[in-house]
């Protein structure tokens, strides 16, 4: 099992998203007719271990709807987005943006102004927040802010992880986790982290 | 549901939602945007895929070797024709020969003479280019352009600023002659109008009274923030300022303006510096 967050327990099987080449390549099967190929393409390792002569029809169905049905172009996007601003901006990252709403921040540094050296400045309400200004914020408006979802966030984890180690055999099998590992790999070597 | 009707339904509509938006296509949106192309520009350029046919490699070559080379015209001749010896000569032959590098040592002589030779035919050359008139302009000249014919009779400039000395006489001529002083006053105005504020400086001062720490008093941090504080209490001053490379030096983030207007804040802004340099 590999556990960057994109692998998702299902019907008593784990399941991994499909790539949309591999999709693709569903979709011309599913045109020609050739549904042998598809059942032989898709219920294998890595993207599925279970055994598959036990599966429903509606385990089937609960199975492709993850594995096809999961927007991973959209996740990976968010991924690539929410790691550049944690190693560029970590302390921006880091903070909610209710701690922005609540105290005066630091736009430059992202440090919390502190009076008495301490005591952190409150915001009041005539000051505008940064992502409400026309510059806005790196973090986007606090309404859908950028950061690192919970599968994201163990793909980022599983990277720092591993990285050192590198990959198992089976682990580099998967074409999802090399998608993710090339984003993260380009922007950690790119920022030095 | 059946599965396959129910896969296929899936499959189509996720070819549908992202047809061409590929993981290659997002990583090479993230390298663009990090080197600050434009996207549009990435779209237009096409990355040439495998060439296997020799041919198609060829003519792609001549391609290029046409877009380097200049389009050749041919009403235009590119090369000389060859002319058999003498003609060229007899074209030429009011001007004569010039002395080249290339020259033997026999002909030195003679070509040297025809140098001088050639230098007074230039400048008869140049005697016959001049215009007879003299009107149009020859090599080398610039364009003089007719002078326009300027209005004599006087008129008030109201726009023009007036220059420093001739504000004293503008209101000496007010104080004395009061023939003209509807003008006089547009001129005073105009002038009022146009002044550029000075420096921050002077606003500064008339706000606050400010102190600067000397550099060459060569104080530590704490003795300049002693050294302020004693400036403030005796003078009575409402600000202080620390020279700004030491401030600097603490690299700390901006102080909000509504912290430092007062005498407190100095004592606070230093704790915070101690903070940080403990930091």
């Amino acid at each position: 099992m590999i556990d960057d967050g994109y692998t998702f327990r299902e019907a008593g099987c784990l399941v991994r998203p499909l790539t949309a080449s591999l999709i693709s390549k569903v979709s011309a099967f599913i045109e020609q007719g050739k549904w042998f190929k598809i059942d032989k393409l898709l219920w294998r390792a890595p993207w599925f271990i279970g055994d598959a002569d036990k599966l429903t029809e509606d385990d089937k169905n609960t199975l492709v709807s993850v594995m096809v049905g999961f927007d991973l172009e959209k996740s990976q996007a968010d991924l690539k987005k929410a790691v550049l601003l944690k190693i560029t901006r970590p302390l921006l990252a880091n903070r909610s943006c209710d701690t922005c709403k609540q105290f005066l921040f630091d736009t430059d540094t992202d440090k919390p102004y502190l009076r008495d050296g301490y005591k952190m400045v409150k915001r009041e309400s005539h000051i505008v927040l940064p992502c409400d200004t026309r510059e806005g914020c790196p973090k986007g408006h606090h309404s859908d802010p950028i950061h690192l979802s919970e599968i994201n966030e163990k793909a980022w984890n599983h990277y720092l992880d591993w990285r050192a180690v590198g990959l198992t055999d089976f682990q580099r099998s998967c074409p999802v986790l090399r998608g993710n590992w090339r984003i993260m790999d380009k922007l950690a070597k790119k920022h030095g982290i | 549901m059946e599965f396959r009707k129910y896969l296929s339904e899936l499959v189509t509509r996720r070819t549908n939602s992202n047809p061409k938006e590929t993981l290659e296509d997002e990583v090479l949106e993230m390298i663009d945007i990090e080197r600050g192309a434009d996207l549009d520009e990435r779209s237009e350029v096409t990355i040439p895929t495998e060439v296997t046919d020799v041919d198609e490699l060829a003519t792609e070559s001549s391609s290029l070797e046409g877009i380097k080379k200049p389009a050749t015209d041919p009403a235009i001749p590119t090369t000389l024709p060859e002319d058999p010896k003498g003609s060229i000569e007899k074209e030429n032959a009011d001007f004569p020969p010039l002395y080249t590098h290339g020259d033997t040592p026999g002909e030195f002589e003679g070509s040297r003479q025809e140098v001088t030779y050639q230098e007074d035919a230039e400048l008869n050359e140049a005697a016959e280019l001049e215009p007879p008139d003299g009107n149009t302009p020859t090599f080398g000249e610039r364009e003089v352009e007719p002078e326009p014919e300027y209005d004599t009779t006087p008129t008030p400039v109201k726009s023009e600023r007036p220059v420093e000395p001739n504000i004293t006489e503008t209101y000496e001529s007010v104080d004395t002659s009061e023939a003209e002083p509807s003008t006089q006053k547009v001129s005073s105005e105009s002038q009022a109008e146009i002044r550029i504020p000075q420096p921050d400086e002077e606003i500064e001062q008339a706000e606050f009274s400010t102190i600067e720490v000397p550099d060459e008093l060569d104080l530590t941090f704490n003795e300049m923030i002693k050294y302020a504080e004693q400036q403030l209490r005796d003078e009575k001053k409402d600000r202080v300022v620390l020279h700004e490379q030491r401030y600097d030096h603490f690299k700390l983030p901006p102080v909000p303006e509504h912290l430092y207007s007062t005498y407190d804040n100095i004592y606070r802004i230093s704790q915070r510096m101690m903070e940080y340099e403990r930091l």
